[in-house]
């Protein structure tokens, strides 16, 4: 299949795709505008993610497209298995994703590349339940309130490497971000006298970003890899009509910068080691985050460090094992008053195959996940399991 | 490839088939999580507001006239009950001095006949209730007054009394006449083949029943005469000739109350019923979610009645302002049902009819009361209107604004 087909066939797939292909929940990204996604291939999930500013079908970094050989098509399937504690009680939640697809292709014989892919930026996805009563008419009246939000944010790249310089590769990437968020308040009062509150509304949020990559081989066992990523403002729009003290509909708040560099070593033909930090300026929205009435937003950090380990040199696709582990800190603010920032730590493990003559790849991996907020008393653990089909034409 | 190196891969498909399927269980999703306020709730709270309304001075008022005794489904007849001391009036149609058999007239000899009455409600806690009938002249009529039917009571009169059975709640009663009772039921000429049937009621203490009129559709009053036809053929000799009233109605020997420019009146034979007004604030016209409405009415006087029967207050909205004669909304009503004596305020959930009132197209801002059964209970409320400020009505709403969802 030549470039140009694989071009147009990656075009139809992005237009078939959910505008939100949203990524896993978590309660961490209730008071903010999303818990943000993590733009990784199952592959590089079983690191850590620490493989990924190097691994060609995630989206972190353009200049992953820098080992980019055939012409790829690629989809993650997410299964997340969480339970959450709060001081209201726990729950075991579950939900079904696809955070990650990316379609690419090397061109001109390979000394350019390119990648044009959804994955999430920000996931809105939850159902909140709270009980509590008010006096009315004189009398307690118990409640449910249920909150259910929908959608979030998808992080549409087009992404273009360029290979010409030895041993490097530079790479640029335009980033449209943007979805819908669907939200639904309920609250059924215990006493039926009283009607069901049931309201909705939708928001619509744009932004737009940059981002410049780079990879360079410094010898034969070392590869380095850098990124800057700079996102404008989003812009969100409600449906719903003014309210209250409100003198406009919808707001706007500011995106980060996204910093990010790793390393990966060989350190024996079967053995390669990576590691990777990724730190984003998320305090640029803190303030709209504040006036919203949000606790508000703090800069973020993801420390990853990972190794693939491989049978046989000459074919290190089949079945390699992948491990990995990260801390990163969260950058939406939880809390009434005193605010807490909330941090996750992971530790994962996976593996992959190749199929079909090398033209199909299924990877697997899975991710044990602690988050919690230290000083609240809020925390959750989740099972991720990630699946990736590769599909090489 | 060796047998070793195809097994790995034998296994790919399958082991991905496998994942797809533990995924596709995860399909339905699951999200629901307890939490704190506001701790972890987006977008603030649901405020609740309340208000209480209350109808445009003067724009409530009673009509009466709505459904007299004689198109109402119920037959009151009470001893002396000081909500009303009834007496009930049937008049059976006409039966003929013959009757068809195998296509052809034919005279008959009566064997026995039957008069039955279905109780529709009755004091459950009073017993010793007995029906008393008499077999009316012609002259008593619809026009008769209550004072002139109760004067063609007369011994001579009387064709049986009816026991109602203590345990008997609702159901059919029969006064059965055969042998040496037929010839109380049997029509002179005067009578033109017509029944008239007085009803009349005894017991230890002063009480009443409701008897199903024939507006009621079934259960209402039959007079039924077992006849053998002139025919040779004895199988079809035996005949049952099957009358249902002409006319039936109820008098009471002390008017019902009627409507007043100060009070709120419904029920009573005319009945009546009462029309109330309100203004409509536009926040609850055009944003608000309304959750609850409750029309809240005060009788200036303890509600009087046939004890442990009830009686429905039933309030309803209206397509168009007509006055009196406004076309009601037919499925969108609110009701209550009360015990009597009782001078409590009176309560009727109305949010069904309230939320017609919104939006640009809402219907108009008032309700229409009137007491269930119309015209057929002991019972007449009397309510204050606007011009009682004390225990003039009041609607009690409460209403959600919009939620505001852009809050984070």
């Amino acid at each position: 299949m030549s470039a140009r087909r694989l071009a147009w066939l990656a075009l139809g797939l992005l237009l078939a795709l959910p505008a939100a292909a949203a990524a896993q929940s978590s309660i961490f990204g209730v008071r903010g505008p999303g818990f943000p996604g993590r733009p990784y291939s199952a592959a590089a999930i079983g690191t850590g993610g620490s493989i990924g500013l190097f691994d060609p079908q995630s989206q972190l970094s353009p200049a992953s497209l820098a080992t980019l050989r055939t012409g790829t098509a690629t989809f993650t399937l997410l299964a997340d298995y969480r339970s959450v504690e709060t001081p209201a009680g726990s729950a075991s939640t579950r939900s079904y994703r696809f955070p990650n697809t990316y379609i690419t292709a090397p061109i001109r014989h390979g000394m350019y590349a390119f990648g044009v892919g959804a994955t999430t930026y920000l996931d809105r996805d939850f159902t909140l339940a709270v009980r509590d009563s008010i006096v009315l008419r004189d009398s307690l009246r118990a409640y449910t309130d249920t909150t259910r939000s929908r959608g979030g944010l998808s992080d549409l790249q087009l992404a273009f490497a360029i290979r010409t310089i030895p041993k490097m590769t530079v790479a640029l990437a335009a980033h449209l971000i943007t979805g819908t968020n669907r939200l639904v308040a309920r609250r059924a009062f215990d006493d039926t006298s009283y009607s069901a509150v049931l309201q909705s509304a939708q928001t619509s949020t744009t932004g737009f970003g940059l981002a410049i990559g780079a990879t360079r081989a410094v010898s034969n066992t070392l590869t380095l890899s850098a990124l800057v990523r700079k996102d404008f403002t989003a812009r969100v729009n409600i449906d719903s009509a003014l309210y209250g003290g409100a003198t406009t509909i919808g707001a706007d708040y500011g995106l980060p910068w996204t910093f990010a560099a790793g390393a990966i070593l060989s350190v024996t033909p079967f053995l390669q080691v990576a590691t990777q930090g990724v730190y984003r300026t998320w305090s640029a929205a803190n303030q709209s985050m504040v006036n919203l009435g949000a606790p508000g937003a703090k800069n973020s950090l993801d420390l990853s460090l990972g190794a693939e380990l491989t049978s046989r040199a000459r074919r290190a696709t089949q079945f390699p094992l992948r491990v990995g582990a990260r801390y990163g800190t969260l950058p939406f603010l939880i809390g009434d008053g005193p605010t807490y920032q909330p941090s996750e730590f992971a530790l994962s493990i996976g593996t992959g195959a190749r199929f079909a003559k090398q033209h199909g790849a299924v990877e697997m991996s899975l991710e044990r996940v602690w988050r919690s907020a230290s000083g609240s008393d809020i925390s959750e653990k989740a099972w991720l399991l990630y699946t990736g089909l590769n599909i090489r034409p | 490839m060796t047998q070793a190196q195809m097994m790995p891969r034998r296994w790919v498909v399958p082991a991905f088939l496998a994942a797809v399927a533990v995924l596709s269980g995860a399909c339905s999703e699951r999200l629901l999580t307890p939490v704190n306020c506001p701790e972890l709730c987006p977008g603030g709270q649901i405020v609740v507001y309340d208000t209480v309304l209350t109808p445009i001075v003067g724009s409530d008022t009673s009509f009466d006239g709505y459904v007299a005794a004689n198109k109402s489904t119920g037959i009151l007849v009470s001893n002396n009950l000081p909500a009303a001391d009834a007496r009930g009036f049937v008049k059976f149609l006409r039966r003929g001095d013959s009757v068809f058999v195998q296509d052809t007239a034919r005279t008959y000899t009566i064997d026995s006949a039957k008069v039955n009455f279905t109780v529709d409600a009755r004091d459950s806690l009073q017993p010793g209730v007995v029906l008393l009938l008499y077999k009316l002249p012609p002259t008593v009529d619809s026009t008769s007054t209550f004072d002139e039917l109760t004067a063609a009571f007369t011994p001579e009169a009387f064709l049986d009394s009816v026991e109602v059975p203590d345990t008997l709640l609702s159901g059919k009663v029969t006064a059965l006449f055969s042998g040496e009772t037929l010839a109380r039921i049997a029509l002179v000429p005067a009578d033109s083949g017509v029944l008239r049937v007085g009803l009349a009621l005894t017991a230890p203490a002063a009480t009443g029943v409701r008897l199903l009129a024939v507006a009621a559709g079934t259960g209402g009053p039959t007079f039924q005469t077992y006849v053998h036809a002139n025919v040779a053929d004895t199988a079809v000799q035996r005949q049952t000739i099957t009358r249902v009233p002409n006319y039936n109605t109820y008098l009471t020997a002390v008017p019902f109350p009627q409507p007043t420019p100060t009070t709120l009146l419904v029920g009573g034979a005319p009945s009546a019923r009462a029309l109330m007004r309100f203004s409509f604030p536009l926040v609850l016209k055009d944003t608000a979610e309304i959750i609850r409405a409750t029309l809240e009415m005060v009788p200036v006087a303890p509600i009087e009645g046939l004890s442990n029967v009830n009686s429905t207050v039933v309030a309803q909205g209206i397509l168009v302002d007509l006055g009196s004669k406004s076309p009601l909304l037919g499925e969108v009503t609110g009701s209550n049902t009360f015990h009597v004596p009782t001078s409590a305020v009176m309560s009727i959930e109305v949010l069904p009819i309230v939320r017609l009132w919104q939006g640009s197209a809402g219907r108009p801002p008032a309700f229409f009361l009137w007491l269930s059964p119309e015209a057929s209970s002991f019972s007449v409320p009397v309510f204050g209107s606007t011009a009682d400020p004390v225990r003039q009505p009041r609607l009690r709403i409460e209403y959600v604004r919009p939620y505001q969802f852009a809050l984070p």
